[in-house]
Protein backbone atom coordinates (compact mmCIF):
# COMPACT_ATOMS: atom_id res chain seq x y z
CA UNK A 1 0.00 0.00 0.00
CA UNK A 2 1.54 3.34 -0.91
CA UNK A 3 0.26 6.83 -1.45
CA UNK A 4 1.87 9.75 -3.29
CA UNK A 5 4.78 11.34 -1.45
CA UNK A 6 5.79 8.61 0.95
CA UNK A 7 4.83 10.56 4.08
CA UNK A 8 3.12 8.23 6.49
CA UNK A 9 2.42 7.76 10.17
CA UNK A 10 5.22 6.70 12.47
CA UNK A 11 4.84 4.43 15.49
CA UNK A 12 5.33 4.99 19.17
CA UNK A 13 4.02 4.17 22.63
CA UNK A 14 2.26 6.19 25.30
CA UNK A 15 3.80 5.22 28.65
CA UNK A 16 0.39 5.68 30.26
CA UNK A 17 -0.20 2.13 28.99
CA UNK A 18 2.09 0.77 31.72
CA UNK A 19 0.25 2.42 34.60
CA UNK A 20 -0.35 -0.90 36.35
CA UNK A 21 3.35 -1.71 36.40
CA UNK A 22 5.24 1.58 36.52
CA UNK A 23 6.58 2.16 40.01
CA UNK A 24 6.00 -1.41 41.13
CA UNK A 25 7.28 -3.96 38.61
CA UNK A 26 8.78 -1.57 36.02
CA UNK A 27 10.99 1.52 36.05
CA UNK A 28 11.17 4.25 33.42
CA UNK A 29 14.15 2.52 31.91
CA UNK A 30 12.32 -0.83 31.80
CA UNK A 31 9.52 0.78 29.81
CA UNK A 32 11.91 2.39 27.33
CA UNK A 33 13.78 -0.89 26.92
CA UNK A 34 10.47 -2.65 26.33
CA UNK A 35 9.55 -0.11 23.65
CA UNK A 36 12.88 -0.63 21.97
CA UNK A 37 12.31 -4.37 22.05
CA UNK A 38 9.05 -4.00 20.15
CA UNK A 39 10.51 -1.60 17.59
CA UNK A 40 8.55 1.45 18.73
CA UNK A 41 10.41 4.72 18.35
CA UNK A 42 8.13 7.58 19.42
CA UNK A 43 7.54 8.26 23.09
CA UNK A 44 4.81 9.89 25.06
CA UNK A 45 5.41 10.45 28.76
CA UNK A 46 3.18 11.86 31.46
CA UNK A 47 5.32 14.60 32.92
CA UNK A 48 3.78 14.45 36.38
CA UNK A 49 4.24 10.67 36.60
CA UNK A 50 7.46 9.88 34.81
CA UNK A 51 9.77 12.81 35.64
CA UNK A 52 11.25 12.50 39.10
CA UNK A 53 10.91 15.72 41.02
CA UNK A 54 8.65 17.22 38.32
CA UNK A 55 8.73 20.04 37.27
CA UNK A 56 12.33 20.43 38.36
CA UNK A 57 14.26 17.29 37.47
CA UNK A 58 17.82 17.11 38.75
CA UNK A 59 20.85 17.32 36.48
CA UNK A 60 21.53 13.65 37.18
CA UNK A 61 18.01 12.74 36.06
CA UNK A 62 18.39 14.78 32.88
CA UNK A 63 21.73 13.21 32.07
CA UNK A 64 20.25 9.76 32.49
CA UNK A 65 17.22 10.73 30.38
CA UNK A 66 19.33 11.55 27.33
CA UNK A 67 21.52 8.52 27.90
CA UNK A 68 18.43 6.27 27.87
CA UNK A 69 16.99 7.91 24.74
CA UNK A 70 20.21 7.19 22.93
CA UNK A 71 20.63 3.69 24.27
CA UNK A 72 17.11 2.60 23.30
CA UNK A 73 16.83 4.75 20.16
CA UNK A 74 13.76 6.56 21.47
CA UNK A 75 12.46 9.82 20.07
CA UNK A 76 10.62 12.08 22.50
CA UNK A 77 7.35 12.93 20.76
CA UNK A 78 4.59 13.97 23.10
CA UNK A 79 4.80 15.43 26.58
CA UNK A 80 1.61 14.77 28.54
CA UNK A 81 0.72 17.41 31.09
CA UNK A 82 -2.24 19.10 32.73
CA UNK A 83 -3.40 22.60 33.36
CA UNK A 84 -4.61 21.81 36.86
CA UNK A 85 -7.53 24.21 36.93
CA UNK A 86 -8.78 22.71 40.19
CA UNK A 87 -5.55 23.17 42.11
CA UNK A 88 -7.45 24.95 44.86
CA UNK A 89 -10.87 23.91 46.13
CA UNK A 90 -13.67 26.36 45.44
CA UNK A 91 -12.15 28.29 42.55
CA UNK A 92 -10.56 27.77 39.16
CA UNK A 93 -7.06 28.93 38.31
CA UNK A 94 -6.89 32.44 36.89
CA UNK A 95 -5.60 33.03 33.38
CA UNK A 96 -2.24 34.21 34.73
CA UNK A 97 -1.92 31.20 37.05
CA UNK A 98 -2.77 28.84 34.18
CA UNK A 99 -0.26 30.55 31.89
CA UNK A 100 2.51 30.37 34.49
CA UNK A 101 2.06 26.62 34.86
CA UNK A 102 1.82 26.16 31.12
CA UNK A 103 5.06 28.05 30.59
CA UNK A 104 6.90 25.80 33.06
CA UNK A 105 5.74 22.77 31.10
CA UNK A 106 6.61 24.32 27.73
CA UNK A 107 10.18 24.92 28.89
CA UNK A 108 10.55 21.47 30.41
CA UNK A 109 9.06 19.72 27.35
CA UNK A 110 11.57 21.53 25.16
CA UNK A 111 14.43 20.72 27.49
CA UNK A 112 13.60 17.01 27.26
CA UNK A 113 13.36 17.10 23.47
CA UNK A 114 9.59 16.97 22.96
CA UNK A 115 7.88 18.86 20.14
CA UNK A 116 4.22 18.08 20.88
CA UNK A 117 2.46 18.61 24.18
CA UNK A 118 -0.74 16.86 25.15
CA UNK A 119 -2.15 19.80 27.01
CA UNK A 120 -4.96 18.50 29.16
CA UNK A 121 -7.25 21.42 29.85
CA UNK A 122 -9.48 21.57 32.89
CA UNK A 123 -13.09 20.80 32.04
CA UNK A 124 -16.31 22.08 33.49
CA UNK A 125 -18.86 19.40 32.58
CA UNK A 126 -19.43 15.77 31.61
CA UNK A 127 -19.19 16.62 27.90
CA UNK A 128 -15.58 17.70 28.69
CA UNK A 129 -16.14 21.36 27.77
CA UNK A 130 -12.88 23.16 28.61
CA UNK A 131 -12.60 25.91 31.21
CA UNK A 132 -13.95 29.28 30.07
CA UNK A 133 -10.57 31.06 29.94
CA UNK A 134 -8.72 28.48 27.79
CA UNK A 135 -8.40 30.84 24.82
CA UNK A 136 -6.85 33.54 26.98
CA UNK A 137 -4.08 31.48 28.54
CA UNK A 138 -3.35 29.49 25.38
CA UNK A 139 -3.03 32.70 23.40
CA UNK A 140 -0.68 34.11 26.03
CA UNK A 141 1.47 30.98 25.68
CA UNK A 142 1.61 30.83 21.87
CA UNK A 143 4.75 33.00 21.52
CA UNK A 144 6.45 30.76 24.10
CA UNK A 145 5.33 27.63 22.29
CA UNK A 146 6.85 29.01 19.10
CA UNK A 147 10.06 30.03 20.85
CA UNK A 148 10.44 26.56 22.41
CA UNK A 149 9.14 24.74 19.32
CA UNK A 150 6.28 22.80 20.91
CA UNK A 151 2.67 22.38 19.75
CA UNK A 152 0.02 22.58 22.45
CA UNK A 153 -2.58 19.93 21.71
CA UNK A 154 -5.65 19.27 23.82
CA UNK A 155 -6.66 15.64 23.69
CA UNK A 156 -9.87 14.82 21.84
CA UNK A 157 -11.15 11.94 23.88
CA UNK A 158 -14.38 9.97 24.16
CA UNK A 159 -17.16 11.10 24.85
CA UNK A 160 -16.21 14.13 22.74
CA UNK A 161 -17.28 13.68 19.12
CA UNK A 162 -14.96 14.52 16.24
CA UNK A 163 -17.76 16.66 14.79
CA UNK A 164 -18.78 18.87 17.67
CA UNK A 165 -18.94 22.41 18.94
CA UNK A 166 -15.78 21.84 20.98
CA UNK A 167 -13.76 20.90 17.90
CA UNK A 168 -15.26 23.83 15.98
CA UNK A 169 -14.15 26.14 18.77
CA UNK A 170 -10.58 24.81 18.65
CA UNK A 171 -10.42 25.13 14.88
CA UNK A 172 -11.90 28.65 14.96
CA UNK A 173 -9.18 29.56 17.43
CA UNK A 174 -6.47 28.13 15.15
CA UNK A 175 -7.87 29.97 12.14
CA UNK A 176 -8.21 33.25 14.00
CA UNK A 177 -4.73 33.17 15.52
CA UNK A 178 -3.22 31.51 12.40
CA UNK A 179 -1.03 29.56 14.79
CA UNK A 180 0.94 26.43 14.01
CA UNK A 181 1.61 25.94 17.71
CA UNK A 182 -1.83 24.85 18.85
CA UNK A 183 -3.60 21.78 17.49
CA UNK A 184 -5.16 18.48 18.43
CA UNK A 185 -4.19 15.09 19.78
CA UNK A 186 -6.86 12.65 18.68
CA UNK A 187 -7.61 9.60 20.76
CA UNK A 188 -8.90 6.69 18.67
CA UNK A 189 -11.27 5.72 21.47
CA UNK A 190 -13.53 8.35 19.88
CA UNK A 191 -14.07 5.98 16.93
CA UNK A 192 -14.77 2.75 18.78
CA UNK A 193 -17.26 0.47 16.98
CA UNK A 194 -17.32 -2.77 18.96
CA UNK A 195 -17.85 -3.49 22.66
CA UNK A 196 -14.96 -3.45 25.08
CA UNK A 197 -13.75 -6.71 26.64
CA UNK A 198 -16.43 -7.96 29.03
CA UNK A 199 -16.47 -6.49 32.53
CA UNK A 200 -14.22 -3.67 31.43
CA UNK A 201 -15.49 -0.10 31.85
CA UNK A 202 -18.76 -0.86 30.10
CA UNK A 203 -19.82 2.22 28.17
CA UNK A 204 -23.43 1.29 27.54
CA UNK A 205 -25.21 4.08 25.69
CA UNK A 206 -22.15 5.85 24.33
CA UNK A 207 -22.00 7.58 20.98
CA UNK A 208 -18.85 7.42 18.87
CA UNK A 209 -17.66 9.15 15.72
CA UNK A 210 -17.49 7.56 12.28
CA UNK A 211 -13.98 7.26 10.84
CA UNK A 212 -15.00 9.63 8.03
CA UNK A 213 -15.00 12.49 10.54
CA UNK A 214 -11.26 12.10 11.11
CA UNK A 215 -9.87 13.33 7.77
CA UNK A 216 -10.96 17.00 8.05
CA UNK A 217 -9.15 17.25 11.41
CA UNK A 218 -5.82 15.85 10.25
CA UNK A 219 -4.32 19.19 9.14
CA UNK A 220 -4.64 20.31 12.78
CA UNK A 221 -3.54 17.03 14.34
CA UNK A 222 0.04 16.68 15.58
CA UNK A 223 -0.20 13.30 17.33
CA UNK A 224 -2.70 10.48 17.81
CA UNK A 225 -3.34 8.29 20.78
CA UNK A 226 -3.75 4.89 19.19
CA UNK A 227 -6.06 3.83 22.01
CA UNK A 228 -6.81 0.14 22.22
CA UNK A 229 -8.43 -2.27 24.62
CA UNK A 230 -7.93 -5.74 23.26
CA UNK A 231 -5.52 -7.33 20.78
CA UNK A 232 -6.61 -10.80 19.75
CA UNK A 233 -4.12 -13.64 19.34
CA UNK A 234 -4.29 -13.14 15.59
CA UNK A 235 -3.19 -9.51 15.91
CA UNK A 236 -6.51 -7.74 15.44
CA UNK A 237 -7.78 -5.00 17.72
CA UNK A 238 -11.35 -5.98 18.50
CA UNK A 239 -12.96 -2.65 19.48
CA UNK A 240 -11.78 -0.02 17.00
CA UNK A 241 -11.59 -0.12 13.15
CA UNK A 242 -7.82 0.31 12.86
CA UNK A 243 -7.77 -0.80 9.21
CA UNK A 244 -10.11 2.03 8.23
CA UNK A 245 -8.42 4.61 10.46
CA UNK A 246 -4.94 3.90 9.14
CA UNK A 247 -6.26 3.90 5.57
CA UNK A 248 -7.53 7.46 6.16
CA UNK A 249 -4.17 8.52 7.64
CA UNK A 250 -2.28 7.08 4.67
CA UNK A 251 -4.63 8.61 2.10
CA UNK A 252 -4.16 12.00 3.70
CA UNK A 253 -0.38 11.72 3.96
CA UNK A 254 -0.52 12.29 7.69
CA UNK A 255 3.02 11.98 9.02
CA UNK A 256 2.66 12.24 12.78
CA UNK A 257 3.09 9.61 15.45
CA UNK A 258 0.60 6.91 16.38
CA UNK A 259 1.18 6.35 20.07
CA UNK A 260 -0.12 2.97 21.17
CA UNK A 261 -2.13 3.48 24.32
CA UNK A 262 -3.38 0.35 26.04
CA UNK A 263 -6.36 0.87 28.32
CA UNK A 264 -7.73 -2.64 28.60
CA UNK A 265 -7.89 -5.17 31.41
CA UNK A 266 -5.04 -6.82 33.34
CA UNK A 267 -2.74 -3.80 33.36
CA UNK A 268 -1.43 -4.93 36.73
CA UNK A 269 -0.58 -8.44 35.52
CA UNK A 270 3.17 -8.32 34.87
CA UNK A 271 3.93 -8.58 31.16
CA UNK A 272 0.32 -8.35 30.00
CA UNK A 273 0.48 -4.73 28.83
CA UNK A 274 3.82 -5.32 27.14
CA UNK A 275 2.37 -8.25 25.22
CA UNK A 276 -0.67 -6.21 24.17
CA UNK A 277 1.54 -3.34 23.03
CA UNK A 278 3.76 -5.69 21.06
CA UNK A 279 0.77 -7.12 19.21
CA UNK A 280 -0.60 -3.64 18.60
CA UNK A 281 2.68 -2.44 17.14
CA UNK A 282 2.81 -5.46 14.84
CA UNK A 283 -0.74 -4.76 13.68
CA UNK A 284 0.09 -1.13 12.95
CA UNK A 285 3.25 -2.15 11.13
CA UNK A 286 1.20 -4.39 8.87
CA UNK A 287 -1.52 -1.79 8.26
CA UNK A 288 1.10 0.86 7.51
CA UNK A 289 2.69 -1.43 4.96
CA UNK A 290 6.08 -1.50 6.67
CA UNK A 291 8.43 -4.34 5.84
CA UNK B 1 -11.00 2.20 38.99
CA UNK B 2 -8.48 3.12 41.69
CA UNK B 3 -9.75 1.09 44.64
CA UNK B 4 -6.76 -1.26 44.35
CA UNK B 5 -4.40 1.60 45.14
CA UNK B 6 -6.06 2.28 48.47
CA UNK B 7 -5.09 1.11 51.96
CA UNK B 8 -1.87 -0.85 51.51
CA UNK B 9 -1.92 -4.26 53.14
CA UNK B 10 -0.24 -4.64 56.55
CA UNK B 11 0.22 -0.91 57.06
CA UNK B 12 -2.22 -0.31 59.89
CA UNK B 13 -0.60 0.38 63.24
CA UNK B 14 -1.26 2.13 66.51
CA UNK B 15 1.12 5.03 67.01
CA UNK B 16 2.98 5.69 70.24
CA UNK B 17 4.29 9.05 71.30
CA UNK B 18 5.79 9.93 74.69
CA UNK B 19 5.15 6.38 75.87
CA UNK B 20 1.43 6.55 75.16
CA UNK B 21 -0.71 5.52 72.25
CA UNK B 22 -1.75 8.73 70.56
CA UNK B 23 -3.63 7.41 67.58
CA UNK B 24 -3.32 5.11 64.60
CA UNK B 25 -2.04 5.30 61.05
CA UNK B 26 -2.37 3.52 57.74
CA UNK B 27 -0.73 3.89 54.37
CA UNK B 28 -2.06 4.21 50.85
CA UNK B 29 -1.01 4.90 47.29
CA UNK B 30 -2.51 7.80 45.39
CA UNK B 31 -5.74 6.89 43.53
CA UNK B 32 -4.42 8.40 40.28
CA UNK B 33 -1.64 7.73 37.77
CA UNK B 34 0.39 10.87 38.46
CA UNK B 35 1.62 12.91 41.39
CA UNK B 36 -0.26 15.94 42.74
CA UNK B 37 0.24 18.80 45.18
CA UNK B 38 -1.55 18.23 48.50
CA UNK B 39 -4.10 20.94 47.65
CA UNK B 40 -5.67 18.55 45.13
CA UNK B 41 -6.42 15.99 47.84
CA UNK B 42 -10.12 16.67 47.97
CA UNK B 43 -11.01 14.48 50.91
CA UNK B 44 -9.82 11.63 53.10
CA UNK B 45 -12.36 9.63 55.06
CA UNK B 46 -11.67 6.95 57.61
CA UNK B 47 -14.22 4.86 59.42
CA UNK B 48 -13.77 2.22 62.06
CA UNK B 49 -16.42 -0.49 62.41
CA UNK B 50 -18.80 1.70 60.42
CA UNK B 51 -18.26 4.82 62.54
CA UNK B 52 -16.76 7.74 60.63
CA UNK B 53 -13.74 9.45 62.16
CA UNK B 54 -14.18 13.21 62.60
CA UNK B 55 -12.57 15.17 59.78
CA UNK B 56 -10.53 17.29 62.20
CA UNK B 57 -8.77 14.19 63.58
CA UNK B 58 -7.25 13.24 60.24
CA UNK B 59 -3.71 14.23 59.21
CA UNK B 60 -1.83 13.44 56.02
CA UNK B 61 1.83 13.26 55.07
CA UNK B 62 3.54 11.84 51.99
CA UNK B 63 7.04 12.21 53.45
CA UNK B 64 6.22 11.16 57.01
CA UNK B 65 7.74 14.38 58.34
CA UNK B 66 5.37 17.27 57.84
CA UNK B 67 1.71 16.68 58.60
CA UNK B 68 -1.38 18.60 57.53
CA UNK B 69 -5.07 18.51 58.35
CA UNK B 70 -7.57 18.37 55.50
CA UNK B 71 -8.39 22.06 55.94
CA UNK B 72 -4.73 23.01 55.95
CA UNK B 73 -4.04 21.05 52.79
CA UNK B 74 -6.40 23.24 50.76
CA UNK B 75 -3.60 25.77 50.25
CA UNK B 76 -0.59 23.44 50.23
CA UNK B 77 0.89 23.40 46.73
CA UNK B 78 4.61 22.98 47.39
CA UNK B 79 4.38 19.59 49.10
CA UNK B 80 3.64 16.82 46.65
CA UNK B 81 2.30 13.33 46.86
CA UNK B 82 4.12 11.50 44.07
CA UNK B 83 2.80 8.56 42.15
CA UNK B 84 3.97 5.30 43.72
CA UNK B 85 4.73 6.91 47.10
CA UNK B 86 3.06 5.45 50.19
CA UNK B 87 1.25 8.36 51.81
CA UNK B 88 0.46 8.07 55.52
CA UNK B 89 -2.88 8.89 57.06
CA UNK B 90 -2.81 9.48 60.78
CA UNK B 91 -5.86 9.59 63.01
CA UNK B 92 -5.52 11.44 66.27
CA UNK B 93 -7.16 9.13 68.80
CA UNK B 94 -5.62 8.85 72.29
CA UNK B 95 -5.31 5.18 73.23
CA UNK B 96 -5.18 4.14 69.59
CA UNK B 97 -7.49 1.48 68.29
CA UNK B 98 -8.60 -1.02 70.93
CA UNK B 99 -7.42 -4.62 70.97
CA UNK B 100 -9.36 -7.02 68.80
CA UNK B 101 -10.75 -7.21 65.32
CA UNK B 102 -11.90 -4.06 63.50
CA UNK B 103 -13.14 -3.15 60.08
CA UNK B 104 -11.29 -0.08 58.88
CA UNK B 105 -12.42 1.73 55.73
CA UNK B 106 -10.32 4.30 53.95
CA UNK B 107 -11.49 6.58 51.15
CA UNK B 108 -9.16 8.96 49.32
CA UNK B 109 -10.64 11.51 46.94
CA UNK B 110 -8.57 13.49 44.44
CA UNK B 111 -9.75 16.59 42.63
CA UNK B 112 -8.64 16.42 38.99
CA UNK B 113 -8.88 19.05 36.31
CA UNK B 114 -10.21 17.09 33.40
CA UNK B 115 -13.12 15.19 34.92
CA UNK B 116 -15.91 17.13 36.62
CA UNK B 117 -16.32 14.60 39.44
CA UNK B 118 -13.42 13.93 41.81
CA UNK B 119 -11.69 10.52 41.64
CA UNK B 120 -12.36 8.33 44.62
CA UNK B 121 -10.76 5.12 45.79
CA UNK B 122 -12.16 3.15 48.73
CA UNK B 123 -11.12 -0.02 50.49
CA UNK B 124 -12.08 -1.79 53.70
CA UNK B 125 -9.69 -4.10 55.48
CA UNK B 126 -10.05 -6.20 58.55
CA UNK B 127 -7.49 -5.17 61.10
CA UNK B 128 -6.53 -7.17 64.18
CA UNK B 129 -4.99 -5.16 67.00
CA UNK B 130 -3.01 -6.91 69.72
CA UNK B 131 -2.20 -4.76 72.72
CA UNK B 132 0.15 -3.75 74.13
CA UNK B 133 2.46 -5.10 71.48
CA UNK B 134 1.31 -3.58 68.21
CA UNK B 135 0.83 -6.43 65.87
CA UNK B 136 -1.77 -6.74 63.26
CA UNK B 137 -2.89 -8.97 60.53
CA UNK B 138 -4.93 -7.55 57.74
CA UNK B 139 -7.17 -9.22 55.30
CA UNK B 140 -9.06 -7.68 52.51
Amino acid sequence: MSYSNGIKPKRGVALYSYLGEFGTTMTLEDMLADMHGMGAEGLEILANSHIDNYPEPTDAWLENWFKMLEKYKIKPVEYGHWVDSRLYPGRELSTKESYDRLLKDIKLANKLGFTVMRTKLGVIDGALTPVKNWREFIEMALPDAEKYNVRLCPEIHHPTLLKSQMIDNYIDFINKTKTKYFGLTIDFGTMQTNPLPSNWMAAADSIFSPVEDLAPLLPYTYACHAKFYNMSDDFVETTTPYDKIIEVLLKNNWGGYLLSEYEGPNQDVPGYTSDQLRKHQLMMKRLLGEE
Amino acid sequence: MFDNYIFTENTFRNVESDGKLSGFELKTLIPYYRGIPYSMIHDIRVSVDGNPVEREKIRFSADGEDWFTLSEMETVTTYKWEYGTQGTIYVDQPGGLSAGKHEVTLAVVIRVAYIPVPFEGVRTREVIVNLPKQEEITNE
